[in-house]
């Protein structure tokens, strides 16, 4: 008897205990103040506050940092995994170039073997953290969609690295009140020395809230031999709208099937929208107009449309719009297509792949601007439950050091945004191409927006539309006014 | 002695034709998977394959690794991940749906038929109702990773605990199926094991599951199978690459293609599919019989 008594105030103690635990207000936000093993001594940086510019911690602190593709070496302690990556890649006999023992002694403003970027990127912001009494630990949390779910999760769970990583969900990470603002002074100093390519995406009410080392602008890219075969001239870009059509066209007549001359993805996603996104702006169109609000129908935009259009005509059917991205860029990897508007990583990526390629900003169409959308740019930022917040901070300052941004100089796959590093004479002459590159981060430059009310339907609907109107031989003016007024109604 | 022919009618003949045919064209994926694998990554993003794709300079890599690792020591554990759960999750789903299906058919206490009739109805839940809450659960985990009771630390995420916790659930069909087979059973036969002095256990493992083997074998491939291709439990509760099974690892290689720049592995990544696709082929084509007696026996009604 004395036991059934037992077992039944037991059960219900254990349930509350259970629901406590499953309640939203657990308390392990950084922000409570709760302590842990990792805990800093200081407070949590509030929004608006002036904390002192990467500042030691007064113990040791471990942050945790998620993986990005283009610098990770791997999941765990920095610390254990650079000998372990400096071994596999001197043992991996599939680089191009091959590493060598010597590619490890590389030094500031020499050429860097680009196979050892990740390596020396860790390498340096981790030995800037020791210095604060600062380890790191990577988390590998994916790409893309797998990323943005399991961001989503941590954020409901409020259980979070101290820095993520993203691309086109990051501004709306920061709209919905998730990220933690940078200090005044962090974001004072970003807006006066770096490229807005790499912050500009992530301001949100005048603050910035995430930071990119290396963000991409678009490109026109073409192959070469393809191009040659066409009777054009290999070298000498297109300088017009009018002239790259021209162009393309040439080398779809020359290609008889085999080849095709290509032009831009121009899928219902996000991928699609980075890539013509700039043809859009460039012809003084967007998606949105000054206040946010959807803009699809513009004159400027039936122009871009038809201009797609046309485009359209010159890749194997369906492929320019297919909604899978990654078989488009096969296309250009395999050499079916010639001309391709891209990331900065076209670059390297022909090289490994023994494409001989050319590179120009993308021209623009009669009384067109310059102008881009920034792509590849994957976000770092802090969100608002992480546990180590100045420790995060100061791995992001790190980020945009003088080291760094001169690395990503030297391995020349990407153009750094540091201007004191960028547009000096020395870069200019050594990067010509990439120098280019970087000039276009400082235009007009634009991420993808973020609209006020189901982003993604409204997205949805866009993607379709364009798709429609590039495949079918209806209205371009009539299928967006359509898309304008179902965004229209859904965003009311 | 008159010779024997075998007269074929040319119905048959071309019926045979026909799935004759239809056996190539689902066999074709998997030859190609197979060729494919033998391809490097340049050489396959380099050239426009054909309908055999055989690769000019072949390699063993992708198999390799796919067994037994490669220069990546986070690929030499998807196989064996996938292997152990696959073990322990069937292991603890044949144990807990004969137990359970024993005292729904042979026990009787207050409340036996609501308890049940509450289990089955959880079968109505989806699946992916549950994530995010499960997710909670595991953070909240008490007193393990960092947590003080539940909170403050990261619970059992991204640890073994969450397949030693979250793999051995009740089989709730497997339950169903037991029940309904040992209601059948006399259960004068338990009583004539009692009274030769067998206890509980010896009359459950002893006596009663070798007469369920066609069950507890329907169960037990059922959820390796389910096991075997699980890709949320490892994609949402974990991070490491340690802890990666060959689904998950498919995942993480696929979105490798996301991040600007990667050249992606197909070969690596259509190997792997292969490890996911044979075994489990496999346990189909040599166990088919007792799963289509299974499927039967969830129409019978006791």
């Amino acid at each position: 008897m004395g036991n059934k008594k037992a077992l039944w105030t037991a059960l219900p103690l254990a349930a509350a205990l259970l629901l406590s635990a499953c309640s939203s207000g657990g308390g392990s936000s950084a922000g409570s103040g709760s302590p842990s093993d990792t805990a800093p001594a200081s407070p949590p940086a509030a929004s608006g506050s002036a904390s002192a510019g990467g500042s030691a911690q007064q113990g040791a602190v471990t942050i945790t940092v998620l993986n990005e593709g283009a610098v990770g070496i791997g999941a765990g302690s920095i610390d254990q995994l650079l000998p372990q990556k400096k071994a596999a890649l001197l043992k991996d006999e599939t680089l191009k170039p091959r590493v060598q023992e010597s590619d490890f002694d590389w030094q500031p403003g020499q050429p860097a073997n680009p196979n050892l970027f990740g390596y020396f990127y860790q390498k340096i912001i981790s030995e800037k953290l020791k210095s604060q009494n600062i380890s790191i630990k990577t988390e590998d949390w994916g790409w893309g969609e797998p990323l943005i779910q399991k961001e989503t999760a941590g954020f409901l769970a409020k259980n979070v690295p101290d820095i993520i990583v993203g691309e086109t969900q990051m501004p709306g990470f920061a709209m919905q009140g998730l990220l933690e603002p940078f200090p005044d002074d962090m974001a004072a100093e970003i807006r006066d020395n770096i490229a807005p390519a790499a912050w500009k995406p992530m301001e949100v009410d005048g603050k910035i809230y995430g930071f990119a080392a290396q963000p991409g602008v678009n490109s026109l890219f073409w192959n070469k031999k393809l191009v040659r075969e066409a009777g054009i001239d290999p070298d000498k870009a297109p300088q017009s709208w009018d002239e790259l059509l021209a162009d393309i066209k040439k080398v779809t007549e020359a290609g008889k099937g085999k080849f095709y001359g290509g032009g831009v993805y121009a899928g219902p996603n996000a991928g699609g929208y980075l890539r013509y996104g700039p043809l859009l702006v460039i012809n003084n169109g967007g998606f949105t107009d000054a206040n946010g609000n959807p803009a699809f129908n513009s004159d400027a935009n039936v122009k871009t449309v038809a201009f797609l259009r046309e485009l359209n005509k010159n890749h194997p059917p369906g492929l320019m719009v297919n909604p899978t991205e990654g078989n488009y860029f096969d296309a250009f990897k395999k050499q079916q297509t010639a001309y391709i508007i891209d990331g900065p990583w076209r670059a390297s990526e022909s090289a490994s792949l023994g494409i001989d390629y050319g590179m120009s900003p993308i021209p623009l169409p009669e009384g067109g601007a310059p102008g881009n959308i920034t792509i590849g740019a994957a976000f770092n930022a802090v969100p608002k439950d992480a546990k180590n917040k100045e420790a995060a901070f100061a791995y992001i300052r790190a980020m945009y050091s003088d080291e760094i941004q001169q690395l990503i100089a030297d391995t020349g796959v990407r153009s750094p945004v540091k201007k004191s590093i960028a547009e000096s004479a020395d870069y200019q002459q050594k990067h010509p191409e990439m120098y280019l590159h970087y000039q276009a981060m400082n235009g007009n430059v634009q991420g993808l927006p973020t609209f006020k009310k189901e982003d993604s339907k409204v997205w949805q609907i866009f993607g379709e539309a364009v798709v429609k109107a590039i495949m079918t031989g209806g209205d371009i003016k009539g299928i967006l006014d359509d898309a304008q007024a179902k965004a229209e109604a859904i965003l009311k | 002695m008159a010779s024997k022919t075998l007269k074929l009618k040319p119905g048959h003949l071309f019926g045979h034709v026909i799935l004759l045919g239809f056996g190539l064209v689902l066999l074709y994926p998997l030859v190609f998977m197979i060729l494919a694998g033998f391809y490097t990554k340049e050489e396959f993003m380099g050239s426009i394959l054909h309908l055999l794709p055989f690769p000019q300079h072949p390699t063993l890599e992708n198999f390799k690794a796919l067994i037994v690792g490669s220069t990546d020591s986070a690929v030499a554990v998807y196989l064996r991940n996938s292997l152990v759960r696959t073990a322990y999750n069937t292991f603890w789903a044949v144990l807990t749906s004969f137990l359970c299906g024993y005292v729904f058919a042979r026990l009787k206490f207050k409340g036996r038929d609501t308890l049940f009739l509450l289990l089955l109805a959880t079968q109505m839940i989806p699946g992916t109702i549950a994530i995010i809450p499960t997710y909670l659960e595991f953070a909240r985990f008490p007193f393990f990773g960092g947590n003080h009771v539940f909170t403050g630390g990261t619970g059992i995420l991204d640890t073994w605990w969450v397949y030693l916790i979250g793999g051995p659930a009740i089989n709730i069909m497997g339950t169903f199926l037991v029940k309904q087979s040992l209601e059948k059973v006399p259960s004068e036969l338990d009583e004539a094991a009692k009274m030769d002095g067998a206890g509980t256990f010896r009359i459950i493992f002893r006596i009663l599951f070798p007469l369920q083997l066609p069950i507890v074998a329907f169960i037990a491939i059922t959820t390796a199978l389910g096991t075997w291709n699980d890709f949320i439990t490892p994609f949402f509760y974990t991070n490491s690459d340690s802890l990666q099974t060959l689904p998950s690892a498919i995942t993480r290689q696929s979105s490798v293609a996301a991040s600007p720049g990667a050249v992606i592995n197909y070969p690596l990544i259509i190997t792997l599919s292969l490890g996911v696709t044979i075994p489990a082929l496999l346990i189909f084509f040599f166990f088919q019989k007792y799963i289509v007696q299974g499927l039967a026996n969830t129409g019978i009604k006791g």
